[in-house]
Parts: structure tokens; C-alpha cells; sequence
């Protein structure tokens, strides 16, 4: 038995070449494998290439359809749901958080079919639970300004004076 | 990756003063503080209700190993102390005062029942919310595990072996663990953190490599993670007081080394240092003097990087560090003059540990219950301070923890802040060494006084 004085960072990490599963966070990592699989994945795919139960496999890519990293059909004369990625982050610095009071939206710019796809995504943080998704939409990124035009036309129309001190309802 | 510095305003031998910054993390705290150190759930009720005591951008340190119980009580005090405040109090606290959390492994080297209690259900509460996938039975199972090996390791190194040689799904309970105190520092929205690493002990000398070794995993799982709340990473060495021998010094250059490796590597933002035992250390100059030695290689390593150093959990010896160049210094909100954490408290039989102590920064000593009753008969005795003005008549003296949250706790972050204060007044006026010139006559640290 290895003593911690003669272990490496990688071993004490459990970080290995042979072994993806322990190269980074098991949600990571299930992630990675639904957007290598653009054909789509079920539970048990998920389980057999990450190790865990399929129980715990199942559970993750809920949360990642919750996240909607990922999308899910039920798809006729198959038993299991097939899990399918939604486009992947065109580039890292393309993803920005910022506050207002208690929710946090995160914006991001995805690959699309057609164009790429603003996602919106909208996290909360509470002491019980961290940081933790409440949901997020998708908009293709040619519409992002008309959407936005959108929200300004429709808070016009309720008269926000400023958003800071209050909302009067005509 | 290393994202602070400290900008330095003045400098009178070794002590200085300053701001500690980072703009990625909105961070602008004083340097050569000597801060509240929160231990637990009654703690943080204690901070929350009287946050005006501290000083403004005070940092303060929180105790990792009970950051969920410690939260699980903000989440009961929300509707209490909201007050004014829109949102929660304790985001709110956390937005203006830079937050370390610690992860002190002495339980594990004690084997203290009440420390492996407390390990394993914040083990329960936190392993769920780390990004591992861990479920609900997973966690129990895990931390039944971790509790076992801890509670066999008893001044050994047994635990630390196991660990890194056990594992869960492929996974070693290092990484486990780590990502454990990760996960539990980023719920308390902590600026910085230190690691759970091994005691280092005088007995055993492959304790300051596995130490050593812990910390680069640290820094490689927090270098790893590109959220904008993740704390940013202490070199963490936490020291039995069998390293500290009378005037010798030798068995101390391997951590100095190993500390400078770590900061050169730009991987961290500071070294982070807890010494168990200071008051049996305090019996002995020849001891006390290698502390200071210590300290202040530990320092010249921080400056040399514009990083850092930080004492937890000093008491007011944390006054002479900061005259030897500590940048910050922590004391118990209990005045407790015991380095044990998980000790006291309202389950101990022992009075003066029940009710806690209270610091007479006149008297230059920490009163038990007994002397503040004699106090409470004359009205007369304890000092009071600009922020809290002491009523006699309203200090219970019957019910512990109503005399620990309504007074003593209180007091003694008014006292905390009162000598923080003063001794940068006397360091801003070039005084050389103020804070041992207030402990010459200290009891019972009077030998770290010049």
C-alpha cells in the first residue's frame, strides 16, 4: 500500500489516463458523452462507459435536461428515453453570469442547426441548497435582438420608469 | 491560479498595513488584522446579530467542518435578522467582509468523538452537493467510511494513508474530500480557502510531505474549475506543537521550503497557518522563539510574492505575529485559551468552558464566568468600547448559551475589533512591535511580550 508521502497528485486525485472516469466530475464527464453521441444515448450507455449504477446515470441526465445541457425523447419501440446534447458552447468566453438581486442568469452562445442558439439560463443561490439551475430557454441568436426589443417594447407598455425603484402598473 | 495581492501602505519593521485585493473577486480587505474566528452554528448567530462590531471590510474566518450546520442556522435566523436587509443576511455579511473557511484536521489526530460527530454529518449533509453524483446513501456510506478510518488513526498518519489507498467508484476519498471542502467553502460563498490536510507532527517526519502533497491537490482542483465563485486557494499548514523544540529551528526549514515552492508556483494566494498547543508552547521561551522564527521565514515568503500569511486561531498571540509580519491573525469568538475546536461548549461539565471566556483587554486576561459575576456585584471591571457599552444588570449569568450569545461571545468581538484597531493606530504612528508590548504582562502570554 502507497503511503500519501509517496503518492502523486494524480494518485491521490484519482486522475488517470486509462480511466475517463475519474478525469473530472462524473456530471462533466456524462455530459461529454452525450455530446459525443450527437445519435443519442440512453441510461445504461451512460452507465457502462462512466462506471456508476444506472440508477445514478438516470439521475444525472435529468439534471442535465434540467440544466438543458442536454434534451430527451421518448422514442417509439424503445424502452429507455434517448438523451441527445443541445448545441455545445461555441467558445468558453462566450458565457457570462451577472446578479440581479436574488436570481442569476447566465448567458451563453451555443452551436445551432441553423445559427447559433442564446441560451438563457437562470440559477438561484441559496444557502441550502448552493448554486443550483431553476431553468433556461433558447433563443437563435439571428432573433436575440428582436427578443430583447421584445422584453423593452413589453415593459414600455407597463410604464417601467426605472427598474431599480419600481414597476407602476397602468 | 493565484488571483490576489496585498498592496502594502506602511511598513514599520516587519509589521505592516494594507489592503489584501482581487478585482476578479470583488475582494478588498485589510491586511494586519487581527479578526473573529466563527466556529460554529451559535457562532454565526452571534456574528449575523452583531455584524456592527466588526470593522469595515474586516475579513473573518469561518470554521469548514461545520459550514452546513452552519448555514442550516442563517436559513432558521433569515426572517429574525433581515431586518433592512432585502435578501439574506448572511449573502449580504459575506458581500462586505472576505470570508476564509478553514478545515483544521487536529479531531483526526486527537480522535475527539465530538469532532468525528461533527465530520460525519457534515460529510452526510455536503457529499450529495459536491459535483461527484454522489446520492443521498452513497454519502452515508462514504462518510461511515471516512469516520471509521478517522477514529482508528489516533496520532498516526493511518487516516491520510488509507484515504488516498481507499476507494469509491475509482475514486480515491482524497479527491472525495477535497472536492467535499470545495464544495462546502463555495456554499459560504468563502473568498479564499485552506485545504484539510494532514497534522504535521515533530514525531513524524513524512507528515510534512503528505501535508505538502494535499495542498498541490488543492491547488490542482481549484486551478481546474473556471466558476466565478471559487475560492481562491491558501498554502495550508497545520502544525502539532511537537514541531516547535526550544531555539531550534531545523526541523522547521522544510515546511519554509515547501511553502516558497507552492507560492513561486503562482498557484496559490497565501499561506495559511494554525499551531496547536500555543499555550503550552507559551510556558517555554526557548519555544516561543522558534515560533517567531518560523513566522517570520513564513512571512518573508509572502512578501516576496505580495501574498498573505494568515495565523488561525492564535488568541491574542496573533498580536505578536502580526508585529513579526502576519498579515492576518484570527482569535476565537470564545476567548478560549485551548487550541481544541471541538472541545467546550455547552456539553462540557467544566464551568469556565460552559459559559466561555471573556477578554479583559485592560486587565490584559481572559475571565471565566466567576470573575464576571464579581464584576456584575460592583458594576464595575469590564472595559467597554465604542461599539458596546456594558449593562450590568442584563448579562445572564444562569444560562450559558443565553450569556455566551447575549454577552460574552459579543463582548469579545468588541474587545477583538478594539485591539485590531489600537494596534494599527500604534503601528500607524511608528510604534516598533505594539502588540508585544501589550502581551509582556498577558496572562498567560506574557512570554511572547517584548
Amino acid at each position: 500500500m502507497a503511503k500519501l508521502k509517496d503518492s502523486s497528485v494524480a494518485e491521490i486525485l484519482g486522475v488517470s489516463e486509462d480511466n475517463p472516469r475519474t478525469n473530472g466530475d462524473i456530471i462533466s464527464l456524462t455530459l461529454g458523452i452525450v455530446r459525443q453521441n450527437p445519435d443519442g444515448v440512453t441510461a445504461k450507455m451512460v452507465a457502462d462507459a462512466t462506471g456508476v449504477t444506472e440508477r445514478r446515470s438516470r439521475d444525472i441526465l435529468k439534471e442535465l435536461v434540467m440544466r438543458r445541457e442536454i434534451y430527451d425523447r421518448e422514442v417509439p419501440g424503445i424502452k429507455s428515453k434517448l438523451y441527445y446534447p443541445n448545441g455545445k458552447l461555441v467558445h468558453k468566453y462566450l458565457q457570462t453570469s451577472k446578479e440581479f438581486g436574488h436570481q442569476t442568469f447566465r448567458l451563453s452562445l451555443h452551436e445551432g442547426k441553423r445559427v447559433p442558439r442564446l441560451q438563457i439560463q437562470e440559477r438561484k443561490f441559496s444557502l441550502l441548497n448552493g448554486e443550483t439551475v431553476e431553468g433556461a430557454i433558447f433563443v437563435d441568436s439571428d432573433h436575440a435582438r428582436e427578443m430583447a426589443e421584445f422584453i423593452i417594447e413589453t415593459m414600455n407598455k407597463f410604464e417601467i420608469q426605472d427598474p431599480g425603484k419600481g414597476v407602476f402598473v397602468r | 491560479m493565484r488571483q490576489s495581492t496585498i498592496v502594502i501602505t506602511k511598513k514599520v519593521e516587519r509589521a505592516q498595513l494594507g489592503q489584501w485585493v482581487c478585482m476578479s473577486k470583488e475582494l478588498n480587505g485589510g491586511i494586519s488584522s487581527l479578526m473573529p474566528y466563527f466556529k460554529g452554528p451559535e457562532d454565526i448567530e452571534v456574528l449575523l446579530r452583531n455584524r456592527e462590531l466588526l470593522s469595515k471590510n474586516q475579513p473573518v474566518e469561518l470554521c469548514g467542518l461545520t459550514a452546513h450546520s452552519m448555514m442550516k442556522k442563517v436559513m432558521g435566523l433569515e426572517d429574525l435578522l433581515r431586518g433592512e436587509v432585502l435578501g439574506n443576511p448572511y449573502l449580504d455579511f459575506a458581500k462586505d467582509h472576505p470570508v476564509v473557511m478553514s478545515f483544521p484536521s487536529e479531531f483526526i489526530w486527537t480522535g475527539a468523538q465530538q469532532g468525528l460527530d461533527s465530520f460525519k454529518k457534515e460529510l452526510v449533509e455536503g457529499l450529495p452537493r459536491t459535483s461527484l453524483g454522489i446520492g443521498k446513501d452513497e454519502g452515508l456510506e462514504i462518510a461511515d467510511t471516512l469516520t471509521n478510518l478517522a477514529s482508528k488513526s489516533g496520532n498516526t498518519m493511518l487516516f491520510w494513508d488509507e484515504v488516498v489507498n481507499t476507494k469509491y467508484e475509482q475514486l480515491p476519498l482524497t479527491r472525495i474530500l477535497i472536492e467535499w471542502s470545495v464544495t462546502s467553502a463555495i456554499r459560504c460563498r468563502a473568498k479564499a480557502m485552506s485545504g484539510f490536510v494532514p497534522i504535521i507532527d515533530g514525531k513524524i517526519p513524512s507528515s510534512v510531505s503528505s501535508a505538502h502533497k494535499i495542498n498541490l491537490a488543492y491547488a490542482d482542483v481549484l486551478n481546474d474549475r473556471t466558476e466565478s465563485n471559487i475560492p481562491m486557494c491558501f498554502y495550508t499548514l497545520d502544525i502539532n506543537p511537537s514541531m516547535f523544540k526550544p531555539d531550534e529551528v531545523e526541523p522547521l526549514h522544510k515546511m519554509v521550503t515547501n511553502a516558497n515552492a507552492a507560492l513561486n508556483s503562482q498557484m496559490y494566494d497565501g499561506v495559511h497557518v494554525h499551531i496547536r498547543g500555543l499555550q503550552g508552547i507559551s510556558k517555554t521561551q526557548g519555544r516561543i522563539n522558534s515560533v517567531k522564527w518560523f513566522i517570520e521565514r513564513l512571512s518573508d515568503v509572502c512578501n516576496n510574492q505580495m501574498l498573505p500569511l494568515w495565523w488561525s486561531n492564535a488568541n491574542v498571540i496573533g498580536l505578536s505575529g502580526l508585529d513579526h509580519g502576519v498579515s492576518m491573525a484570527s482569535m476565537r469568538i470564545n476567548a478560549s485559551t485551548s487550541d481544541e475546536l471541538f472541545f467546550g461548549g455547552s456539553t462540557s461539565h467544566d464551568e469556565d468552558n460552559k459559559f466561555g471566556k471573556v477578554l479583559n483587554v485592560v486587565m490584559k486576561d481572559c475571565w471565566g464566568v466567576g470573575q464576571v459575576k464579581k464584576a456584575i456585584a460592583c458594576a464595575k471591571g469590564l472595559p467597554e468600547f465604542d461599539t458596546f457599552a456594558v449593562d450590568y444588570d442584563s448579562i445572564d449569568t444562569k444560562k450559558d448559551r443565553q450569556y455566551r450569545l447575549g454577552f460574552s461571545k459579543p463582548y469579545n468581538m468588541a474587545a477583538i475589533s478594539f485591539l485590531d484597531e489600537d494596534w494599527k493606530n500604534h503601528i500607524d504612528q511608528g510604534e516598533v512591535r505594539p502588540g508585544e508590548s501589550y502581551l509582556k504582562d498577558f496572562t498567560p502570554y506574557g512570554g511572547w511580550g517584548a
